[in-house]
């Protein structure tokens, strides 16, 4: 059995994780969950009109890169990437899933989720999968009965997103009038 | 389903069992200041701008450690100046069977416990006992054997198997005083004194007393005792190991028995002479200061105990944060200042514990006799300054 990592350890993880996410870094950013059953989709399966969830607000820790340009004869264009850490325990509480495809708005730019990870573990345990957890009753090789109390923790979900065309995104009003930041998305 | 263990909420309900220990539980005081230390302690560790990971139960175990050490200190320091007043004292019994804040009267038992050995060696007390022995001699004999049995007689224990310590031997010179109405003894010229020294003389017929002054009494001790001195063999002996060796040569007549005391060599091996040994207050570990009661406490021990408590607190919460030398977050690491708080508290006890330590050690009752000496020698030098009036007759 494992030392070091028990449930009472990582709930002091999750307090100072929480303390410093919301109550110091508190970078907050809105996410909006793609509603698959209201997207409709062609006979590829693309969607062009694609129909978001409210949005929820969440607190995560931001890591923007600069933009890049790029030109060509249509003219130049521009894009960024960033990383978007949240702390996985606020997303389970929300019972909240991010996948590829979501929105997420902050800074005033609408980032498309390009990728998820969710392996950063605390001691290299993630308690939704441990086996020692998990059954209770196993028997390890040793002979000895390896059940064991929870241990270790699942601490974040990382984003891996880049700036998209919001007129794409059918959540903000554009190319008429002004843009309204953080307005209220039309298609709800 | 993920554990929640709580940390400190803001606000805690003290109730009595509430501590490791309970020593202190019952005593309202206690029960009140409780909840106010943890709140200041956490206060003190930033709460509430930041988190502390710590719980009401480890707010109340500092304060209830914080009462015992500052209760320790001071028991240490009161056992350490009353203990040669309490050593060898009887248990106390009934009700009144704790010394912790209570007066305690100086007294000589315990030093006189500590003279009694040097009073058995002096030969003036002490708690081993004197026996009395004597020895038989006999005609032209000079040397004697002390462990013969034949010959020795001891008040307690047998000759040759007992050993024996001898303190004193009665083998000397009659005293002036028995000589001096002897009318045939004489000084100066007279050799009455040389044949009484000598066994022959000490007959006494009739004595007629004239008052004299006491001067001249005393001159004839003297004259008495240098006469014996320089004329006469004088009494003496030599005692090594076993062998007695007594001067003069015992004739037959002249004596008869030399007595001695002696005390047994065990009962000076014996650790236990007093009564009751195993109910008496012997040592640092049973004189009987129990834990104080916090209500009894003045405002200055109240303040110690909060300031201990804090840094108990403190270094607590160094231990949590430095569980792990860095704690993760999503997509990185950090690390928090567990070493810094074990470090801050630790300063702050030693410099807590020093401050008592010297406050107490200022209070000893050799350090107020010596304050007391200094103000009296200062206040003469003050009173020796003032001018005297001159008097005009």
């Amino acid at each position: 059995m494992a030392l070091f990592g028990s449930a009472r350890d990582a709930s002091l993880l999750r307090h100072i994780n929480r303390e410093l996410i919301y109550d110091l870094i508190d970078t907050e950013i809105a996410f909006y969950k793609l509603s698959l059953p209201d997207t409709a989709a062609n006979m590829y399966d693309e969607a062009d009109n694609k129909i978001y969830y409210s949005p929820m607000r969440f607190n995560c820790i931001v890591q923007k890169d600069d933009k890049s340009y790029t030109g060509d004869d249509s003219g130049y264009d521009s894009t960024r990437t960033a990383v978007f850490a949240f702390h996985r325990p606020e997303l389970v509480i929300a019972n909240i899933i991010i996948e590829e495809g979501d929105i997420i708005e902050w800074d005033n730019e609408f980032y498309e989720i390009d990728g998820v990870g969710a392996s950063q573990y605390f001691r290299g345990i993630n308690p939704a999968t441990d086996l020692g957890n998990n059954l209770p009753g196993g028997v390890h090789v040793t002979g000895n009965d390896d059940t064991r109390p929870e241990f270790g923790e699942s601490i974040s979900v990382v984003c891996q997103a880049h700036v998209t065309r919001r007129n794409r995104l059918n959540i903000q009003e554009v190319r008429s009038g002004v843009n309204k930041p953080n307005s209220i998305p039309r298609n709800l | 389903m993920a554990k929640h263990i709580p940390i400190w909420p803001g606000s805690s309900s003290f109730s009595n069992g509430d501590t490791p220990f309970g020593l202190y539980d019952t005593d309202t005081q206690f029960d009140a200041d409780s909840d106010k230390v943890a709140e200041w302690c956490a206060k003190r560790l930033g709460y509430p701008i930041v988190d502390v990971e710590l719980d009401s139960g480890s707010f109340y175990a500092a304060f209830e450690e914080a009462v015992s050490e500052y209760g320790a200190q001071l028991n240490t320091f009161n056992i350490r100046d009353n203990l040669i007043n309490l050593y060898g004292a009887l248990n106390l019994s009934g009700s009144d069977t704790n010394l912790t804040q209570k007066h305690v009267s100086p007294g000589y038992g315990g030093l006189i416990g500590l003279a009694e050995e040097y009073g058995t060696e002096a030969g003036s007390g002490g708690n081993v006992t004197y026996y009395t022995g004597s020895l038989a001699v006999t005609g032209s004999q000079q040397i004697y054997d002390l462990t013969d049995s034949d010959t020795v007689t001891l008040e307690s224990g047998t000759p040759g198997i007992d050993s024996i310590d001898i303190k004193r031997i009665f083998h000397e010179a009659p005293p002036a005083i028995v000589k001096y109405f002897d009318p045939f003894v004489g000084t100066g010229l007279g050799s009455q004194n040389m044949l009484d020294g000598f066994g022959f003389g000490g007959m006494s017929p009739g004595v007629s007393f004239m008052m004299m002054p006491l001067y001249y009494d005393v001159s004839r001790f003297q004259a008495i005792e240098f006469n014996d001195q320089i004329r006469k063999s004088a009494y003496s002996f030599e005692l090594v190991n076993d062998r007695l060796k007594l001067f003069p040569i015992p004739d037959g007549s002249n004596f008869h028995k030399v007595y001695f005391t002696y005390i047994k060599v065990e009962d000076r091996f014996n650790p236990l002479k007093t009564t009751r040994p195993a109910e008496r207050m012997s040592d640092f570990s049973n004189i009987p200061y129990e834990d104080i009661t916090y209500s009894k406490v003045n405002s200055v021990g109240k303040q110690w105990i909060r300031r201990y408590a804090l840094a108990l607190s403190k270094e607590m919460l160094g231990y949590i944060r430095g569980k792990y030398s860095s704690m993760p977050i999503p997509n990185a690491e950090i690390t928090l200042n567990g070493g810094e708080l074990i470090s801050a508290a630790q300063t702050e006890k030693e410099g807590l514990i020093a401050e008592i330590k010297e406050i107490l050690d200022q209070t000893s009752r050799q350090a107020q006799l010596e304050r007391k000496q200094a103000e009296s020698d200062a206040m003469l030098s003050t009173f020796n300054k003032v001018p005297l009036k001159i008097y005009i007759g």
